[in-house]
């Protein structure tokens, strides 16, 4: 049997608090004081990665001084999408938490000029231990993936947030 | 300043994943430059690559001082006139992207140093760039060019931009004359950029179709319009098969739009994010098998129209992404990504089934399963077969004839142990039917998040039947949920066999409550209802009337007074977690009914749970409240504050940082059978 749009009632899938309207892909358009501060980054050719492990673990002012006062080339390359956080908007968790916290990342850099970059490694969730962490991802598999978007992106400096424990 | 800074102020500080990511960072390094690691890379295009340094950029919050004045130090909070705002306050609205973890933050103004060590290289004294050359002077034979730049600089004209168009378009060819370097590709790029945006061009290839359903017509509509008094032709337009020669000269602010049709054909792949299209490789990390795509934040667009312009006999071609483009009542124009789907999406409810229920020792069947299609075509009179997959086998259950419209769902529903065999993998489903003559299945259900700070997402996934097969005895039918931050225990719940009804504030009254065998908070539910608190005196008396409250776990960091508010007794709220999912659990206290009632909870119940055991456990607990496990992760203390158990008047309260919220949805047996314990839990005589 065929139901058209029946009237089985699911239980809420969560509650949406906030937000705010922005909606990040309208094109973008320039005013003249936004295309003299792209021009006198014609002449600045340097460039700064700052990296960790999850969106949000990156100094935001850090990189907008980078990108906008200094005018540097500016990357943030993210090991994780930070899959395995909280969500305080909804009920997503891991992949979906994860797409969700990519375009947060995303979006946070077209308001502070740098670019986005993850590796593979998947935010499994809390690790106590970077040894845990390593073995989890695979240490070689997600160096690949730090040494190839350092080979692409050729930064001059890398900063990186974390002691060594 | 704490807002803008990285660390949550939590135990996190020290997850393992961040001292990690600075090993790897530091390895990198030195890998990157070395040309005996990971050669594979070097037929992508990439060469070795040497950074100047590496720097541990330290910090100073949450009572933990990484700095110190021996390290290299700079001031960042400056102003900045072009854009009319300091870094701190961009970094605010930047920051306060993420939303999903809370993290609004404040604008920061004043000066605001950042301080830095090294890890490796040369040291810096003076600048972070100290040996590197960041001018002109790094590129050979780039005098002229240095010359030009200056030039534009200098004679900008804030009111004409498009002044400037002819001396970019002459630098852009003296660029073009460098030799091929990294630097030259990513100034030609910009100049080409500046062109554009100098010369006042706007061009942009929207659909008003939400998709590209394959084997289906969509429509794009081209907008071209030349803002400011630049001269500029129109040379050519390309997106897929189309391509127009048009050579129309472009007026000033004049629009030029027309609208093509296309086809979705078989050449065109259904869009799915990179990192998904493989999975996971074990629990770790994705599977991504073109190297290019590493690194990458996201798909590029599914469509990319070009568009070339002749300005100065110089041609300038600028790709744009085909975009979603509509208009909201409230919320105005949007952008959103066009993607290529099915014309079906096949998705399955619920996703966990259990398949031996008992309620007060009689069998209770619970598994009707809903396969829900969701036609994204308009198709009378169209024959849609059902069938059920297990391994590779696929079994029919049934067809029927259905006029399919765009946006439109149809349900079946069919008994799962009528077609479910214990022996094989999770069971998923899938729809075949003819379209243009051909036979396709369809098995994948197109998941969709939307949120307003975000643009759309949508990704496949095929939903898996979670099957849990051991027994599961419940007593009692009636459960009121508190929804808290937001999880599926109430679906998980309904499945098990209760009736779950959903409390909001205004419903937790004693009159009310009467009802419920248990009540049970949602995750953090004390954390985003400053009304619980309010109510803590009714929940108190259900409990003290014979009901049993169920409270999962909570954060420390919000709640003024935990002691008070949550239970009866005194207990606080600890960062404690067992994260090792496989962690032994140890039962304590064996004559505890909830390790026994109505389910005799074993060792094997705490096989094949995932993720982790639990978090937030309650610590300090008042002498009233039982403790009957215990558990510890690899070299850790053990900890029996996962699950707090206290009578009080004839009902029960219980705290537990378990991560039932991760393993019911996940269909993790035992799970369930030890939740079925917690509603139980008898009354006191």
């Amino acid at each position: 049997m065929i139901l058209i749009k029946t009237g089985r009632i699911l239980l809420l899938a969560g509650l949406s608090f906030i937000l705010n309207f922005s909606f990040a892909q309208a094109p973008a358009t320039y005013n003249s004081a936004d295309i003299y501060l792209q021009l006198k980054k014609l002449n600045v050719l340097g460039s700064v990665l700052y990296i960790a492990a999850h969106p949000d673990d990156e100094n935001t002012r850090l990189l907008t001084y980078f990108s906008n006062g200094a005018l540097f080339r500016t990357g943030y390359l993210s090991l994780t999408r930070g899959d395995g956080g909280q969500n305080l908007i909804g009920d997503e968790q891991g992949i979906d938490l994860g797409l969700i916290r990519t375009q947060e990342l995303l979006s946070a850099r077209r308001i502070d000029g740098a670019e986005q970059f993850f590796s593979r490694a998947y935010d499994f969730g809390f690790s106590k231990s970077a040894d845990e962490a390593l073995r989890i991802w695979n240490h070689d598999k997600i160096l690949s993936d730090v040494v190839w978007v350092i080979r692409k992106f050729q930064p001059d400096v890398i900063i990186t947030r974390f002691p060594r424990r | 300043m704490l807002s803008l800074r990285v660390f949550p102020g939590d135990e996190r500080a020290g997850h393992g994943h961040h001292a990690a990511s600075e090993i790897l960072a530091k390895e990198a390094f030195a890998a990157a430059a070395d040309s005996t690691k990971f050669p594979e890379q070097f037929k992508y295009g990439v060469n070795p690559w040497q950074a100047k340094r590496i720097l541990w950029n330290t910090f100073n919050f949450g009572g933990n001082n990484t700095t110190n004045d021996n390290q290299f130090k700079m001031d960042i909070g400056g102003y900045n006139t072009l854009l009319g705002k300091s870094y701190g306050e961009i970094a605010g609205k930047s920051r306060s992207q993420h939303k999903s973890q809370g993290f609004g933050a404040s604008a920061q103004r004043g000066e605001a140093y950042e301080y830095f060590e090294l890890t490796a290289g040369a040291p810096a004294k003076n600048s972070l760039f100290d040996g590197v050359d960041t001018t002109w002077q790094r590129v050979a034979n780039s005098n002229a060019v240095q010359q030009q730049v200056n030039d534009i600089i200098k004679s900008f004209q804030f009111e004409h931009p498009e002044s400037s168009v002819n001396a970019l378009i002459d630098l852009y060819k003296s660029i073009q004359q460098l030799p091929g370097s990294y630097w030259k590709n990513k100034k030609i790029d910009e100049v080409k950029q500046l062109i554009v945006e100098c010369g006042g061009i706007y061009a942009e290839a929207t659909s008003n179709n939400e998709f590209a359903v394959k084997q289906q017509k969509f429509s794009v509509q081209f907008f071209i319009n030349k803002r400011l008094n630049s001269t500029a032709q129109l040379k050519e337009i390309k997106l897929l098969n189309f391509d127009s020669s048009l050579n129309t000269n472009l007026a000033t602010n004049i629009n030029n739009n027309f609208s093509k049709t296309f086809w979705a054909d078989d050449n065109m792949p259904v869009t799915q994010p990179y990192w998904l299209q493989y999975g996971l490789d074990s629990i770790g990390s994705f599977t991504v098998k073109d190297q290019r795509l590493i690194g990458r934040p996201q798909n590029d667009a599914a469509l990319n129209a070009s568009f070339t312009f002749n300005i100065n006999g110089t041609d300038i071609t600028i790709e744009k992404p085909v975009q979603y483009k509509f208009t909201d009542a409230v919320k105005g124009e949007l952008y959103e990504p066009f993607i290529a789907v099915n014309p079906l999406s096949v998705s399955v409810q619920p996703t966990v089934v259990l398949t031996n229920i008992k309620q007060n020792n009689q069998p209770v069947k619970n598994d009707e399963v809903f396969a829900e299609v969701k036609s994204y075509i308009e198709s009378p009179k169209t024959k849609l077969k059902l069938f059920f997959v297990q391994d590779k086998d696929s079994v029919f259950i049934k067809d029927t004839t259905v006029d399919l419209e765009y946006n439109q769902t149809y349900d079946f529903s069919f008994s799962l142990s009528k077609y479910y065999s214990p022996k094989k993998g999770e069971p998923s489903i899938a729809f075949e039917m003819n379209i243009n003559n051909r036979a396709e299945s369809y098995n994948g259900d197109l998941h969709s998040i939307q949120y307003d700070h975000i643009p759309y997402i949508h990704y496949y996934a095929t939903d898996k039947i979670h099957v849990v097969n051991e027994e599961v005895k419940i007593i009692g039918k009636h459960i009121g949920y508190i929804i808290g931050a937001g999880d599926k225990l109430p679906q998980s719940l309904q499945q098990m066999g209760y009736d779950v009804k959903l409390l909001n504030e205004k419903d937790i009254t004693a009159s009310n409550l009467k009802q419920f065998d248990a009540i049970i908070t949602g995750v953090r539910a004390y954390n985003v209802h400053e009304w619980l608190s309010e109510k803590y005196n009714v929940l108190m008396n259900y409990i003290n009337d014979g009901g049993n409250l169920i409270v999962q776990y909570n954060t420390n960091n919000q709640i003024g007074s935990v002691k008070a508010n949550i239970g009866p007794y005194n207990f606080t709220i600890s960062r404690t977690r067992v994260t090792e999912e496989n962690a032994d659990v140890h039962i304590l206290l064996p004559e505890n009914s909830a390790l026994n009632y109505p389910n005799k909870i074993t060792a094997a119940d705490f096989k094949n749970w995932i993720q982790e055991r639990s978090t937030y456990h309650a610590e300090q607990l008042d002498t009233h409240f039982e403790a009957p496990i215990g558990m510890h992760d690899v070299n850790e203390t053990e900890s029996n504050g996962s699950l707090a158990i206290a009578k009080y008047g004839k009902g029960n309260f219980v705290y537990t940082g378990i991560v039932f919220f991760r393993e019911l949805p996940a269909g993790v047996g035992g799970a369930y059978r030890l939740m079925a314990n917690l509603i139980a839990l008898p009354q006191n005589k």
